[in-house]
């Protein structure tokens, strides 16, 4: 009797776990055509609470709503965002980890000091989403009225001219080397970010300050400061009257914060069209454009290739400014 | 008087049911946050930023501040029950603090940190209202050679905080210091002492050296005392008000507190732990008996603390006057206030004055909130210090290891606070003092980033650092205030002889 019992229990267990191995697989085969249908982690490698971290929050809960899954957010910090993206690059390439990108992550590889073993290759590009211009801005009593006068100083007296970047090896630092290799010595004061530039600005302890147009606009709106350039090839909405610096000085000297999305390297075809037309429809949407812009940052939609040939460029152009 | 009728339309505003509702859930979030060692009000106020989105400006900024100064409510409670700073700006309430809820009277400690918080933060939003525009520009004169001398001045102040033995005070000391240099040279970028480590690279987290160093050395300790068997009955609870002869220093302790938080607090950028340090060696110099300081001063918790508060009050005016926001956790509620269509700035005041003066009428309510839900709770937290070590040193360690862990989601900073936690044993059993350590660290930082800053726009000269006024004064206080320090140290060999910090 006991026996029988044992077996019936024996072969329904069995038949429990074949039911399952087919379920699993069968889930599996259905994961394949219907991509998302489980959560998605999205890694933010900077802390909780930056202006980066806002913005991909407010992308995350739309993403949700586009997708029909959790879209989770997680900081992973540390290295500068490096720490983040060794997450992301060890993580499956099947669509359930993804992260927000960063142009520092070329400055972080290029550095030979920092001995990084990932470059571009080990991501999967998948769509550029905010586009943060730099300015350059001067106390409203400063003597130079445009960049061209700035130019014309600092070429006279080189390495006398201070400018507050918000950090080393920032855009804003690289755009100072950058005209540096074009005979433009100017002094970068590296300050730890946006509320020290600006102190340091009001109070007229740096000649001219490096900010994004987004965030100098109240100032300049109010006449506490008066921008003098915006460096990119076509003007900024946040600052629609500020000249660019190639308009004024003839000299292509570009400098912005572009963020976008990444999976881990050889992700799946399916799943990057999917996250491609799901992040367009966001970043068309209006009302998410506008959220953007209350914060000061505009946004441009690449796609999976214009992003990826976006970024080369970006490589290029850094190499020769930083002389790595 | 033409503020006066603005704040009371503010009360107004801030008076309906539906703001008084968001401004209770801010200050108790940012209560719960501060207690939570790891979790900061930064992290708080981002978290529930996306949630104000649907309701009107006021309201959302009403709700957010209160996370801000709820949470400097809550830090204080961990310092005072298991020696543990959440933030640095509750570091120096741990030198009083703990020992007096060693001697049972965690309640009045607790106490006296609402009644001194309650009026610091009081005080500065006075200010706020009253001489804030005017104020806040002359604070910008503040550049890199002006922090550089301030930290120069709060690091002098701390040898005359060393007591006991200068020497081991100093080893200490450059041992914070060393710390501090670990991660990124904000200069050239080169990364320093990382020895391959990522996690290094951006240099140790405070909270996780800070609950190593104070929280987890006292653990130990605990734990050893109890295998040995010598360890005291956990203290009985005594009442949570003050001795009255208490009464009359801890209020003296408080307006002078308040007084060095708000001047400090107008300056942007100033790291919060300076007025706390400055008021702490203030009342040890005017007490009549400094001795006591180090084993349950109530002055050395009422002034700090009141310190810390005054001072998050007061550094909203840069934010309200300039746009400018002076710690991580305003520049959130500066995005707040951007993302709600207002822009912070001199005419900030002008454009919207039913916001600012709902807001600050709000903050005038949320601390009143914060005053009457401490009173009673200090009595119920202190009663966290009877329950008996063996339950309660195995679930403080778990907050701890949670703590350390939510900095960064990382076990890094765990093992680090373990380390650190082992590191502090050993240097309590040979009386070095762990105070240094961390305010070095802590100052270490800034002293280095103002000292390259102020030389890149100097050119490498050291002159301007005395032609400037402000740098100068303060190196002159510093210079005076090391000298004043060494004379006694070696002419009395410790005025202060058993107080250490």
């Amino acid at each position: 009797m006991r026996k029988t019992i044992s077996l019936v229990l024996v072969l329904l267990m069995l038949g429990v776990i074949l039911v399952g191995c087919s379920n699993f697989a069968g889930k599996k085969q259905a994961a394949d055509s219907t991509y998302p249908n489980k959560p998605i982690t999205l890694i933010v490698p900077y802390s909780a609470g930056g202006s980066s971290d806002i913005g991909a929050r407010l992308v995350a809960k739309r993403l949700e709503q586009e997708l029909g899954q959790p879209v989770v957010v997680e900081n992973v910090v540390g290295a500068a965002g490096w720490v983040g993206w060794q997450k992301l690059a060890k993580a499956k390439p099947d669509g359930y980890t993804l992260s927000l990108f960063t142009l520092a992550y070329i400055t972080s590889y290029l550095n030979p000091d920092n001995k990084r073993d990932m470059n571009l290759d080990n991501v999967t590009q998948l769509v550029n989403h905010v586009w943060d211009v730099t300015a350059w801005a001067v106390k409203p009593d400063s003597p130079f009225k445009d960049a061209r006068e700035l130019l014309a100083y600092v070429k006279a007296n080189p390495g006398k001219v201070t400018v507050a970047t918000s950090g080393v090896y920032t855009q804003h630092h690289i755009a100072v080397l950058a005209l540096d290799k074009l005979g433009y010595k100017m002094k970068p004061v590296h300050t730890n970010g946006l509320a020290e530039s600006l102190t340091m600005a009001l109070g007229g302890h740096v000649d001219v300050v490096s900010m994004g147009a987004g965030d100098v606009r109240n100032q300049v709106k109010e006449g506490a400061l008066r921008a003098l350039a915006v460096l990119d090839t076509k003007r900024s909405r946040f600052l629609p009257d500020v000249p660019t610096f190639a308009e004024n000085t003839g000299i292509n000297l570009n400098a912005y914060a572009a963020r976008g999305y990444v999976g881990p390297a050889n992700m799946d075809p399916a799943a990057v069209k999917r996250l491609e037309t799901a992040f367009k429809k966001i970043m068309e949407d209006p009302q998410h454009v506008a959220e953007m812009e209350a914060m000061g940052l505009d946004v441009r939609y690449m796609d999976s290739k214009a992003y990826k040939a976006f970024l080369k460029q970006e490589e290029a152009d850094q190499k020769k400014a930083l002389g790595w | 008087m033409e503020s006066l009728g603005y704040l009371l339309q503010g009360f107004e505003t801030a008076g309906t049911w539906a703001n008084l509702l968001l401004c209770l859930i801010g200050v108790t979030f940012g209560m719960c946050v501060g207690v939570l060692p790891g979790l900061g009000p930064t992290a708080g106020t981002a978290l529930l930023l996306p949630l104000t989105f649907g309701l009107p400006p006021v309201s959302a900024v009403i709700m957010l501040s209160g996370i801000y100064y709820g949470a400097m409510y809550g830090g204080t409670i961990t310092s005072v029950l298991i020696n543990t700073p959440g933030e640095s700006a509750s570091l120096m309430t741990c030198m009083d603090g703990y020992p007096m809820a060693r001697q049972g009277r965690a309640g009045s400690a607790l106490g006296i940190a609402a009644i001194g918080s309650f009026i610091g933060g009081i005080l500065a939003l006075l200010v706020l209202i009253l001489v804030g525009p005017i104020v806040a520009k002359q604070a910008l004169k503040f550049g890199p050679p002006e922090y550089f001398a301030l930290v120069v001045v709060g690091l002098s102040l701390l040898i005359g905080l060393m007591g006991k033995s200068l020497l081991r005070g100093l080893i200490a000391a450059l041992f914070g210091f060393a710390l501090a240099l670990i991660g990124m040279d904000p200069l050239t970028g080169t990364i320093r002492f990382a020895f391959g480590m990522e996690e290094l690279e951006d240099g140790f987290e405070f909270v996780s050296i800070a609950m190593g160093l104070f929280g987890l050395s006292e653990i130990f300790i605990t734990a050893e005392e109890n295998l040995n068997a010598q360890a005291q009955k956990p203290p009985k609870i005594q009442n949570m008000l003050p001795r009255r002869e208490e009464w009359g220093p801890s209020i003296k302790a408080i307006l002078r507190g308040s007084g060095i938080g708000m001047i400090l607090g107008l300056v942007p950028g100033t790291n919060s732990v300076i007025p706390t340090i400055l008021s702490y060696t203030i009342e040890k110099k005017v007490a009549k008996d400094p001795s006591r300081f180090g084993k349950g001063a109530i002055e050395g918790v009422a002034g700090p603390e009141t310190a810390n508060n005054a001072y998050a009050g007061a550094a909203l005016i840069p934010l309200f006057t300039l746009g400018i926001p002076s710690s991580p956790s305003i520049a959130i509620l500066l995005g707040a206030f951007i993302m709600h269509g207002l822009t912070p700035g001199p005419t900030l005041l002008q454009k919207n004055p039913e916001f600012v003066w709902g807001v600050i009428a709000s903050m005038f309510i949320g601390n009143l909130i914060l005053l009457i839900m401490n009173l009673p709770l200090a009595n119920v937290w202190a009663r966290i210090t009877m329950v008996p070590f063996k339950i309660l040193l195995p679930n403080v360690l778990i907050i701890m290891i949670l703590g350390a862990y939510s900095i960064n989601n990382s076990m890094f900073d765990v093992g680090a606070m373990l380390a650190f936690g082992i590191l502090g044993y050993f240097m309590k059993k040979v009386a070095f003092p762990l105070g240094p350590v961390l305010l070095a660290f802590v100052l270490g930082k800034i002293m280095e980033t103002s000292l390259l800053k102020s030389l890149t726009i100097f050119s490498g000269s050291f002159i301007p650092f005395f032609q400037r006024p402000i740098s100068a004064t303060l190196l002159v206080v510093a210079f005076a205030i090391i000298s004043i320090s060494l004379y006694f140290a070696y002419k009395e060999k410790g005025i202060d002889a058993d107080t250490e910090i």
